[in-house]
Order: structure tokens, then sequence, then C-alpha cells
């Protein structure tokens, strides 16, 4: 992210910004089942949230 | 979802379904990062439609909340998909993975059959997963599975073509 805040380049920055998307998107894909899941339910609980935040430990 | 997970077990042992398998979105979450999915789709081996509605009285003698097609087992809304219905079902629930999810035993399609699947709905939204999915697939054991189970009126390997060519 800092990198990529630091590219003046247009062609540099996506070319960065795509880069590291697949990293992330890679790390992601590697977990677990069931941390993918914890993650699902976290999506789906703020798509319920009428504020689209995400439920903290008090809701 | 774990707990969706365990009560299909349990249909399982008490012999109301003879199988079962994760298809859909969670099976797309179990091969591909995360993405927010509704519903839990599940494949259950049924030969006959006395058979499902078994599964519907099963859940409704037990009071749990039945919206449209899906049953909202522990907060999850789930949708069954019996095997009868397609020969391309049967095929996915009997050759699915065996996986674990937090120590509970469960089956999910293998990419190969969840592709098959996503080609037969082919909605936008299963035309932008299949591409990821496919670096992940047995290129010949894919294409032998479109050939088997696609159509007229699901051309599989037609439908697979076209994403094909659209990454070109």
């Amino acid at each position: 992210m800092r990198k990529l805040l630091s590219i003046t380049d247009s062609e540099e920055f996506w070319k960065v910004f795509s880069e590291e998307r697949e990293a992330r998107r890679k790390q992601l894909r590697n977990l677990p089942l069931a941390k993918k899941i914890e993650i699902v339910e976290k999506m789906r609980a703020a798509q319920l949230n009428p504020h689209g935040r995400l439920p903290t430990s008090e809701s | 979802m774990i707990e969706a997970l365990r009560t299909l077990n349990q249909l399982k042992r008490e012999g109301v379904i003879k199988d079962y398998a994760i298809g859909g979105g969670y099976a797309v979450n179990y091969y591909l990062e995360p993405i927010l999915t509704y519903g839990l789709d599940i494949f259950v081996l049924m030969t006959t439609d006395k058979e499902y509605s078994a599964l519907y009285q099963y859940f409704r003698s037990r009071k749990y909340q039945i919206e449209n097609v899906y049953i909202i087992i522990e907060g999850m809304p789930v949708q069954f998909l019996p095997s009868f219905i397609s020969p391309l079902i049967d095929g996915a629930v009997r050759r699915a993975k065996r996986i674990r999810v937090k120590g509970i035993p469960s089956k999910v399609l293998t990419v190969e059959y969840l592709i098959a699947t996503l080609l037969t709905a082919f909605r936008p939204k299963d035309k932008m997963v299949i591409p990821h999915l496919l670096e992940q697939a047995d290129m010949r054991l894919l294409n032998e599975i479109l050939g088997r189970f696609g159509d007229e009126k699901a051309p599989l390997d037609n439908r697979l073509g076209r994403i094909l060519e659209s990454l070109q």
C-alpha cells in the first residue's frame, strides 16, 4: 500500500496494484474453509446491518 | 454454517438423505477467495420426489422456518437440489471431495463438477468465477464431464468455449 502511494507513473501504479491484488487473492484463497466462512458471515452481517458497518463485539 | 453442516450430517445418519455435497457459492468459496454468498446450496442424493417431500416434512415437523425454497437451518438459508432432477447433480454428489470444516466431516463438489454446475446455471455471477476456477481444474476431466452432461438446452462445452474466447 505504501509502495502504491509513492508511485506517480500511472502505468507503474496499475502494474503494482494488480500484483498486490493478485497476491492478496492468493493469500485469501489459501485460507482454510472455516476461516473463509467467518469472513463471509461478517460480510453477510454487514449487509444486513442498515448502517453498512461490521458488527462489533458489543452488537 | 457449521451448525447447518451438523444438521445435514444428522439427516444422513437418520436416513432422511443418502448423501450430500456442498455446491454453489460456498463451494466456490472453498476453492477461491471468500465472496458474499446468501445461502447454502446442498446437492442431495435422492431418487424420488417423495424423498424430497419427506425432507421438507422433516423440517416442517421440527418447526424450522421455511422461506420460499430455503429452509433456515441455524440461521443459514439452505436450498436442497435433489439428484433426481439432473444426472449431473447425481454424478457431482457421488464424486464429491471429502472435507472437514472445524472438525465436522462434509463433502464439497470437485472443482470440475462445480464448474459444470455453474455452466448449467450460467448467470453473470457464475461466468465471473469460472475463469478463476479453471486455474485449478483438470481440463481433460472437465471436458469429459461437460460432454457427458451437456445437451441442446444447456450446451456446456459450448458455454465453456464462449468463456474461454472472452478471456483472449
